[in-house]
């Protein structure tokens, strides 16, 4: 997917802006039939309305709701989100009857990202529906339970705090560095990002298509980083984080099948279990909210902050095909002021060859 | 058919014969470490690395047996020796190559005798040759089809069509100096590029006239010399190799650059190294096989240089700077139509 700059000064409400711009029924009308839905009904067309304007309500208040009920308006204003641009992208209303999730009952005291939370339904789910259209992974249902922990681990954005916070997990995300050269480009990751894993290889074989878009890694005492080189003609296969920097993705061992669901399908599972609790578990939510001395309170308020920030814009980059990413800079300017071209450099050791060769004849004459 | 079909099916023999696998396995002794897993017991890895740059395939390694002691004085490390058995396998291959570049030129020295020095890609050496049967180590009749094709191909004919009275005019001295002298300024230019004073011959050079059919000449024998030696060249790495060195989408990294000129075809290739391609040098053969951005690239190659880049932030890589060979094994084709 190639990289899209917008500029704005809130990036968070320009990409409401942006979506709400597929809450109008002329603009959704046009969309459906630019991708070929060209009889969609009012009833679909006003699902999808409906569904993103209630999705921007609910984002709206949980910016002011506190820990108590923020994560429940977040995942009802994603379940709103998915499936208006769900609907809007397949071009039919997508039949979902339930969440497409189970929680496990919390134990009294246990961390969050303890929290089990087990796929089912798989015809009309929510997770089910949602994850046929915005993740290639394939059936969740079978997988068997998945922990709030394996989706914390799973978003870039928040690697770091999670690292911190968990002292026993395994990230399910490794940073990647580009690094660009006159001839070619390579990738990099910090050798110290597989500290928690005893085994290198197994960490590259659980990375969904690494050894079809990637030369063999190059790992020694010698080399300072593990060192990555794309095959050429190869698909980009990681993800982004806001910053921009690339992550690749390690895929869930699940009943002995790799799985890798995309980034918006776990962050909704997370979403899910964070905003299920606290409406229906207050006597294990509140206890942690007021009384949390581990730090995990802080990586939870911040995994709500990226959902929030990074989830409307997944959904964007999906509508505009391409990784819209938003900056302050202006736009519209190149400067390639700096920039030397070949003729330039010709040009110049053409003047200094004939002035060197004049210098020589002057000598000799 | 073309000379590189026929030359494959040579080697397709070669790999059944015996006497391969001796000289496979005296190589390998030359090549590699040793370790626990190739029985090696002595490092004459340096032995085989000076012979492989040396560039004249069996010839590389008795020219260093012979030369050891220069080298050495050179301030280079210790040459190691060879035994004298395995040295007589070494002349054997050796010889067996000279066989077929003279078999090869037997049409066309017999109608121009001082060729035979000037096409013979060894003769620049100096190495003593020795008439040392090969019978005993292949049948020598399997070089017929080869000798054929070679003999049917349109630089042959061009030059069998060359009168005597003008190629009579220069020594065979002179020619071979000629020779090396062009083929050195050439390969100086690198590979994507041809000496300036080629590069317009298309237009410059008549369609008739004695000084025509001279220069004209003088390409065919740099392409013909060239042919034999990327022939002897096959034939070589078919006894030390069970599989030519490929480039391919397993390795390449990026082709960063691609052109034709007057003298051929360039290709400069970035790959990580990871299979037999690590130990590629000047003069090898290899396969180029890759598709990028919808454009394929499946050619034969001679490595006019390559450079092996090892950095503890960039890790290993390799460039390998490649001239395409013809269906003939010509890497300087281009010079054969002008």
């Amino acid at each position: 997917m190639d990289a899209k700059s917008i500029f704005a000064e809130s990036p968070e409400n320009e990409q409401w802006r942006m979506l709400l711009h597929y809450s109008y029924p002329n603009n959704i009308k046009r969309c459906l039939d630019k991708n070929g839905f060209t009889d969609a009904s009012i009833e679909l067309i006003e699902g999808i309305s409906g569904s993103i304007s209630q999705a921007k309500e609910y984002y709206d208040a949980c910016k002011s709701a506190s820990l108590q009920i923020a994560p429940l308006l977040l995942y009802y204003g994603t379940t709103n989100l998915l499936y208006g641009i769900g609907n809007l992208t397949t071009g039919q209303i997508n039949r979902i009857e339930d969440h497409g999730m189970k929680l496990g009952l919390p134990m009294p005291g246990c961390r969050v990202a303890d929290l089990e939370i087990t796929p089912i339904s798989p015809v009309t789910g929510a997770l089910s529906a949602f994850n046929r259209i915005f993740s290639a992974s394939g059936d969740l249902c079978g997988s068997g339970s998945w922990t709030a922990m394996e989706v914390l681990g799973s978003v870039p954005d928040i690697l770091d705090d999670y690292i911190n916070c968990y002292e026993d997990a395994l990230p399910f995300v490794l940073p990647v560095e580009i690094v660009k050269q006159r001839k070619e480009f390579l990738e990099r990751i910090e050798k110290s990002h597989f500290n928690r894993f005893s085994n290198v290889s197994e960490v590259f074989s659980n990375i969904e298509k690494f050894s079809n878009n990637y030369l063999p890694y190059q790992y020694t005492d010698q080399i300072s980083k593990v060192i990555l080189r794309p095959r050429v003609d190869s698909e980009d296969i990681g993800i982004y984080s806001m910053s921009g920097q690339k992550h690749l993705v390690i895929g869930h061992r699940k009943n002995g099948k790799l799985i890798s669901p995309s980034i918006i399908i776990l962050m909704y599972m997370g979403l899910y279990s964070l905003g299920f609790v606290c409406r229906y578990k207050p006597e294990y939510w509140n206890p942690f909210i007021r009384n949390d001395i581990s730090g995990e309170k802080l990586l939870i308020e911040k995994y709500l902050y990226i959902c929030r920030r990074v989830i409307p814009n997944l959904v964007l980059n999906r509508l505009v095909g391409a990784r819209v990413s938003f900056v302050g800079e202006p736009q519209g300017i190149l400067d390639y002021s700096d920039i030397t071209t070949r003729e330039e450099i010709e040009e110049i050791a053409r003047k200094e060859i004939r002035k060197s060769l004049e210098r020589e004849r002057m000598g000799s004459s | 058919m073309s000379i590189k079909s026929k030359c494959f099916e040579l080697t397709n023999y070669i790999e059944t014969t015996p006497f391969r696998e001796q000289i496979n396995y005296l190589i390998e002794s030359l090549t590699f470490r040793p370790n626990e897993s190739n029985g090696i017991t002595e490092d004459r890895s340096h032995f085989g690395s000076l012979a492989r740059n040396h560039g004249s395939q069996f010839m590389g390694y008795l020219i260093i047996d012979n030369n050891r002691k220069e080298i050495e004085q050179r301030g280079m490390p210790h040459v190691p020796h060879l035994a004298s058995s395995e040295l007589e396998l070494l002349s054997k291959g050796h010889a067996l190559l000279s066989q077929i570049v003279e078999k090869c030129t037997e049409k066309i020295v017999s109608k121009h005798p001082k060729l035979r020095t000037v096409l013979d890609p060894y003769s620049q050496f100096g190495y003593p040759s020795h008439l040392i049967p090969v019978q005993d180590m292949i049948d020598i009749s399997v070089i017929d089809p080869l000798v054929e094709e070679f003999n049917s191909c349109l630089l042959v004919g061009k030059l069998l069509e060359c009168p005597g009275s003008l190629i009579d005019q220069r020594t065979a001295e002179e020619y071979v100096q000629i020779v090396l002298s062009l083929t050195q300024r050439i390969n100086r230019c690198g590979v994507h590029d041809a000496p300036e004073d080629f590069k317009d011959l298309h237009f410059k050079l008549p369609t008739s006239g004695q000084h025509a059919i001279i220069t004209r000449a003088l390409f065919y024998f740099i392409c013909l010399r060239n042919i034999l030696c990327n022939i002897c060249q096959v034939i070589y790495q078919s006894f030390i190799n069970d599989k030519l060195p490929v480039l391919d989408k397993d390795n390449v990294i990026s082709i960063t650059e691609s052109n034709s000129h007057i003298i051929g075809e360039g290709l400069t290739i970035i790959s990580q190294p990871g299979g037999n391609e690590f130990f590629c040098a000047q003069g090898d053969l290899l396969l180029v096989k890759i598709s990028i951005n919808s454009r394929k690239v499946n050619d034969f190659c001679i490595v006019h240089g390559v450079t092996t880049n090892f950095h503890r932030d960039f890790g290993w890589k390799q460039e390998f700077r490649l001239r395409v060979v013809d269906e003939d094994l010509n890497s300087f084709f281009g010079l054969g139509n002008i």
